[in-house]
């Protein structure tokens, strides 16, 4: 199969150009001009090209391509910038797809943060038919961005006539990537905060991600599925942070949080902005829209994937946090 | 317009265009009725963010269709006359991002425009508005340290990280004539025509261009205006970004740090006056130390603080009819003291 991988420079990305790869697949591998690219991308033909800019992807690129893996996305603040990189670029592509009139399976990688789980109690389950964020403009920037992203993606599939599979996957980590948001924030090499501790963290192993989301662009029941990528029995924060820190010789200081103290601390600046006629700003870390859907206690079903194509993910997940943590 | 809300409109939705509809929304009366930029897209998602009703992407068709009675125009500078012109044509008073056209000609064109319709053409100077620059004119004016003989300006900004160093989608600035600083030197220049007034002789005495101009710009200017010297820098490699001013009088001298809001008078004569004036400076750094401390952890964004006194003001005269918040001659000489500087720039 002939396949392009846009976002192929980054953490998913280059794991799904060797996942392709060792499918036997021929790929084309989307990476920005200016930059490096990396040595995981070894066989795929390289493509420049900012997706941010119109017509940065040409009729060439797309000359026999059966899947499209759309991965490229920013997390980086400001939104406008997240906006471009998921929005704008999402939408400079299937431009480009309505033009050269092409008709195959698009996989497209999208995230659990478009789920409505300011919505959901605690401890409900969370799986591919969850409920959309009904209140976008109120959630952080990237799940807004994603959700819209989405929603581009679905409306263009319909009206040109292409395959959709939509793949979720919860937070990535491997090798490289071993921190994770949901567990608090890094202040330093040396001090941690933990915001709450007992939340089951969705954690996907990069290498596992990558096969899914392999498995959603060659398999027929594929098409017009969505799939949440976690793995089983996902391991709380408190009992990832406990294996973070051991893996870092303990000496790391882990101030916790409780979630009662960020919730008043966000209350507080919310009176402190209508005081101050918005001179005073709350993180987005403290408003409670945003922070909820990170800081509730939820499980999380087994992915579709392994219901619908038979997929089954090839690293346990205690072996995933050996390789990222203990290598 | 006394009991009617005041329709806003904005045209150009990128970075800045935030921290105006932020600012915006603390304004009782006024509404934003529309939002309009080249982007279906991204009109729509900011229409969503902010709450407004009409998403564009035809100027015309906005002002047409929401009648608006001020219009914020905030597209890159190139394209500010026509967008103004269509503005103030259609009847609203203009707010323009700095700097208000590219070449004297426009500018004028565009203040003509203004005063031809009985319309308000107002540049966000924003740095000019902030509270520390209010309170240094407030006391110069004042005879506190009598009249003005020096003053220097220099503005460190962050040019060499961030949206002006990404390759693969280069920013607008570095297309303007004198290249990206001159998306700031607007600044600085505000600063001299509050003081001082207008220039009457400009020299730029050292300008520096990085590789392809890439977040490495600098410039160094002597100026004179109203019996004074000053001197403006603008520079990417001084770091962090600050925005220090120091002018100096016949009878005392001031200095303020524009961003950080720091503010020392020292006017006092004599031993006892020295140590009075040290101890009062002494005294109001603390306090300024803690009320930074408060801003550090409050989340609060001084850099656009100038901008909302400036907006309170713009709308406040649009409710009483009366005269901008920036005086069109302290704006035309602001503006003149740009284009000497690019000019003589471009020269070296």
């Amino acid at each position: 199969m002939r396949a392009l991988v846009t976002g192929a420079g980054g953490f998913l990305g280059r794991a799904l150009v060797g996942e392709l790869r060792s499918e036997g697949d021929d790929v084309r591998a989307v990476v920005r001009p200016s930059s490096a690219v990396p040595a995981e991308l070894e066989g795929a033909t390289v493509v420049r090209a900012d997706l941010r800019a119109p017509a940065a992807i040409g009729p060439d690129a797309l000359d026999g391509v059966d899947v499209i893996y759309h991965l490229a996305a920013s997390l980086m603040p400001p939104w406008r910038s997240m906006f471009e990189s998921n929005v704008i670029a999402t939408e400079h592509l299937v431009a480009a797809l309505a033009s050269a009139g092409w008709r195959g399976r698009f996989v497209h990688v999208s995230t659990f943060s478009v789920y409505g789980l300011n919505q959901l109690p605690a401890g409900a389950t969370v799986d591919e038919d969850t409920p959309l964020e009904p209140e976008p403009a109120q959630r952080d920037d990237y799940a807004w961005t994603k959700l819209l992203q989405e929603r581009l993606i679905r409306a263009a599939a319909q009206e040109q006539g292409f395959e959709l599979a939509i793949v979720r996957p919860g937070a990535v980590y491997g090798p490289g990537r071993s921190w994770q948001h949901r567990i608090g924030r890094q202040l330093s090499e040396r001090a941690v905060v933990m915001f709450g501790g007992g939340n089951a963290l969705p954690l996907t192993y990069v290498e596992n991600t990558a096969s899914l989301i392999s498995a959603a662009g060659r398999h027929p029941a594929a098409a017009g599925q969505v799939f949440n990528a976690v793995d089983p029995a996902p391991p709380t924060q408190r009992e990832f942070l406990a294996r973070w820190r051991r893996a870092r010789g303990g000496r790391t200081v882990v101030i916790p949080v409780p979630l009662a103290v960020l919730r008043a601390a966000g209350a507080a600046y919310t009176a402190a902005e209508q005081r101050s006629r918005g001179a005073v700003s709350p993180p987005a870390l403290l408003r409670p829209y945003v922070i909820t859907p990170t800081m509730r206690p939820f499980r999380y079903a087994p992915s579709r994937a392994e219901r619908v194509l038979g997929w089954r993910a090839p690293i346990a997940p205690d072996e995933g946090i050996r390789r990222t943590l203990d290598e | 317009m006394s009991g009617e809300p005041i329709r806003v409109a904005v045209v150009g939705l990128g970075g800045i265009a935030d921290a105006h509809l932020r600012k915006l929304r603390w304004i009782a009366d006024a509404q934003v009725v529309g939002v309009c930029d080249l982007s279906a897209s991204l009109t729509e998602a900011v229409a969503d963010r902010f709450g407004v009703a009409g998403a564009y992407t035809d100027v015309d068709r906005m002002l047409a269709e929401t009648r608006p009675h001020a219009v914020h125009v905030l597209t890159p500078p190139q394209s500010h006359p026509p967008l103004a012109s269509a503005a103030l044509a259609s009847g609203a008073h203009v707010l323009v991002e700095k700097p208000v056209a590219v070449t004297p000609d426009a500018y004028a064109g565009l203040r003509d425009a203004a005063r031809a319709a009985g319309r308000h053409l107002v540049e966000d100077l924003n740095y000019r508005f902030q509270r520390v620059t209010l309170q240094a004119l407030e006391a110069v004016r004042s005879g506190a340290i009598g009249r003005p003989v020096t003053l220097e300006a220099a503005m460190s900004v962050g040019l060499a990280s961030g949206a002006y160093t990404d390759p693969d989608a280069p920013h607008f600035a570095h297309r303007l004539p004198g290249g990206a600083l001159f998306n700031f030197v607007s600044h600085p220049a505000s600063i001299v025509a509050a003081f001082l007034g207008a220039h009457d002789g400009v020299r730029v005495a050292r300008r520096r261009l990085g590789a392809a101009s890439l977040g490495d710009d600098e410039l160094t200017a002597l100026v004179t205006a109203g019996g004074a010297s000053a001197t403006i820098t603008v520079t990417s490699h001084a770091q962090p970004s600050s925005f220090p001013v120091a002018i100096r009088g016949t009878e005392g001298a001031l200095a303020f740090d524009v961003f950080t809001q720091r503010l020392r008078i020292s006017h006092r004569s004599g031993r006892l006056g020295r140590i009075a004036d040290d101890v009062a400076g002494g005294a109001a750094a603390i306090g300024q130390a803690l009320a930074g401390a408060g801003r550090a952890f409050g989340g609060r964004n001084d850099y656009v603080e100038g901008l909302g006194t400036l907006l309170d003001r713009f709308y406040d005269s649009l409710r009483t009819g009366g005269p901008p918040p920036l005086d069109p001659a302290e704006m035309d000489a602001s503006n003149a003291l740009v284009f000497a500087l690019v000019d003589e720039a471009n020269a070296l």
